[in-house]
């Protein structure tokens, strides 16, 4: 059932990417639990008024061989705007939200917008392929996180991604983000008929490919509900209504 | 915003209550402690709790000027709707979101929340205690606070019993509900008193004279400048340091 009234064109930069990294002060359990009871729905419930318009949380933690160096959670986070995420923090809900993370991440951790792909990757520099609109929550997503091979060179490894995203770029996708750091890379792929994914997947030693499960909340902010029980690899497109469909 | 209805009385039992007293880690800049309360925190408790069982809210900032590190650098009495709601209230997201809330501005090895004890003759330190025993809503009406140092601090704490007796003995007329914290080492004693309308001369006046006041005070009714979702910078806790936060408290069915 569409439940849109006024569909917004959601900007294909109006995206954080986010990279998270697990403090060593939290139990890998700790962090699962405050994963599915405090950071994932509050994303949701607190920021949808917020102009929150796509969310996409992934949890690499704990899976079997994954280097330290690459990421812990990954998302990407749409908004109606860059300004409108910009905007966000002057809103209770959302100071209060990102206040809750300060102690379960390292400082290597963060978000950022991207910037449009033109051939060449920086580190740790989120880059968008499809200079159109898409709505992501509602499309099938791929995402990849993978890690360098310890063969490969750092600025080796990042050449290959650009290279590889440059054919992605033209090869009739949707919409795509990545981000490269020195030892890995991360990979959202909007309608991957022709398997970018898995040539992400082919740059890197350690990698995962997931398709983010649909999911809604059950609960409200104020309702008796213990949480998502989140585990190794898990990944989620959470459904929601936008502010602009409600 | 809509005006806002006048907000039926919710009286609660005398031990519904968390008394806090914050105590700043060393080092940590003041101004930003003040800005981390006023912005987020304090403001994140009286929109985030209400519909989860919370009742009052009364958050306080005590005068830095020449206070020793040994008296709170911040009070709040949290009231909740029974003495069970505060420990099932994290069964919702919301308050699991407040409490998640994590600053490094506290010094939690001395900050402490308790459940007051009913006043029966004796002190212990570091204890609240309750010195009326029937229900009150200490949204509604008026409160006023003392957060002091001995002038004299040899026999303080047996100096408070003997003042706290003799209130309870002799309570003012129109207050209905007291709690009262003595400090460890005679360091400091914290007051509330709760009046149903305007406060009145009280014993409180004495025991003020008793102590350097770092804060003496009547809470201003104030209500949050909006929702979670509004633009809304939350309050400058430098200028209002004693509130009785206003809550948008859901209706008794």
């Amino acid at each position: 059932m569409s439940t849109k009234k006024k569909p917004l064109a959601i900007p294909p930069d109006a995206v954080r990417v986010w990279r998270g990294y697990r403090a060593s002060t939290i139990s890998q359990d700790d962090f699962f639990t405050r994963l599915g009871t405090v950071f994932i729905p509050s994303t949701v419930e607190m920021q949808i008024l917020a102009g929150l318009d796509t969310y996409i949380p992934t949890v690499p933690c704990g899976m079997p061989n994954k280097p330290a160096t690459t990421p812990d959670e990954t998302a990407v986070l749409f908004w109606d705007s860059q300004q409108t995420y910009t905007d966000c923090f002057k809103l209770l809900a959302c100071r209060t939200y990102t206040l809750t993370h300060a102690a379960c991440y390292t400082p290597a951790s963060g978000a950022a917008f991207p910037t449009l792909f033109a051939g060449t990757l920086t580190a740790e520099q989120p880059v968008y392929l499809i200079d159109q609109p898409a709505d992501w929550m509602h499309g099938k997503v791929t995402h990849v996180i993978g890690g360098r091979a310890a063969n490969v060179q750092p600025a080796d490894f990042i050449n290959n991604v650009a290279a590889a995203l440059k054919t992605i770029q033209s090869s009739g996708i949707e919409g795509a983000v990545a981000c490269a750091g020195n030892d890995y890379v991360v990979y959202w792929v909007l309608g991957d008929k022709k398997n970018s994914a898995g040539a992400i997947a082919k740059l890197c030693d350690w990698n995962t490919v997931v398709k983010p499960k649909n999911t809604t909340l059950p609960k409200g902010l104020w309702d008796v509900w213990p949480g998502m029980t989140v585990k190794p690899g898990n990944s989620y497109n959470m459904q929601f209504k936008r502010r602009w469909e409600k | 915003m809509s005006p806002r209805k006048k907000a039926e009385p919710q009286p609660v039992v005398p031990n519904a209550v968390r008394v806090w007293r914050g105590f700043i880690t060393p080092g940590t800049d003041y101004n930003e402690f003040a800005t981390f309360l006023g912005t987020i925190f304090v403001p994140g408790c009286a929109l985030l709790q209400p519909n989860a069982g919370l009742r009052a809210y009364v958050p306080s900032m005590t005068s830095q000027k020449n206070k020793p590190a040994s008296v709170p650098d911040q009070t709040a009495l949290m009231w909740w709707a029974n003495p069970k709601a505060h420990d099932e209230a994290p069964l919702t997201p919301a308050v699991r979101i407040y409490q998640s809330l994590h600053t490094s501005a506290y010094d939690m090895k001395l900050s402490l929340s308790d459940v007051p004890l009913p006043f029966n003759g004796t002190l212990t330190t570091n204890q609240s205690y309750y010195l009326f025993d029937d229900k009150a809503d200490w949204m509604l009406g008026t409160v006023r606070h003392l957060v002091g140092a001995p002038k004299s601090p040899a026999n303080f704490l047996q100096t408070l019993q003997t003042w706290a007796t003799a209130y309870k003995a002799k309570p003012p007329k129109g207050a209905d509900g007291a709690l009262l914290l003595a400090g460890v080492n005679d360091s400091y004693v914290a007051f509330w008193e709760h009046w149903t309308g305007k406060a009145k001369p009280s014993p409180l006046d004495d025991l003020a004279k008793l102590v350097t006041p770092y804060l003496n005070a009547t809470a201003e009714s104030i209500p949050p400048g909006g929702d979670l979702w509004s633009k809304w910078p939350g309050w400058d806790l430098t200028k209002q340091t004693c509130m009785n936060v206003q809550l948008d408290r859901p209706q008794k069915k």
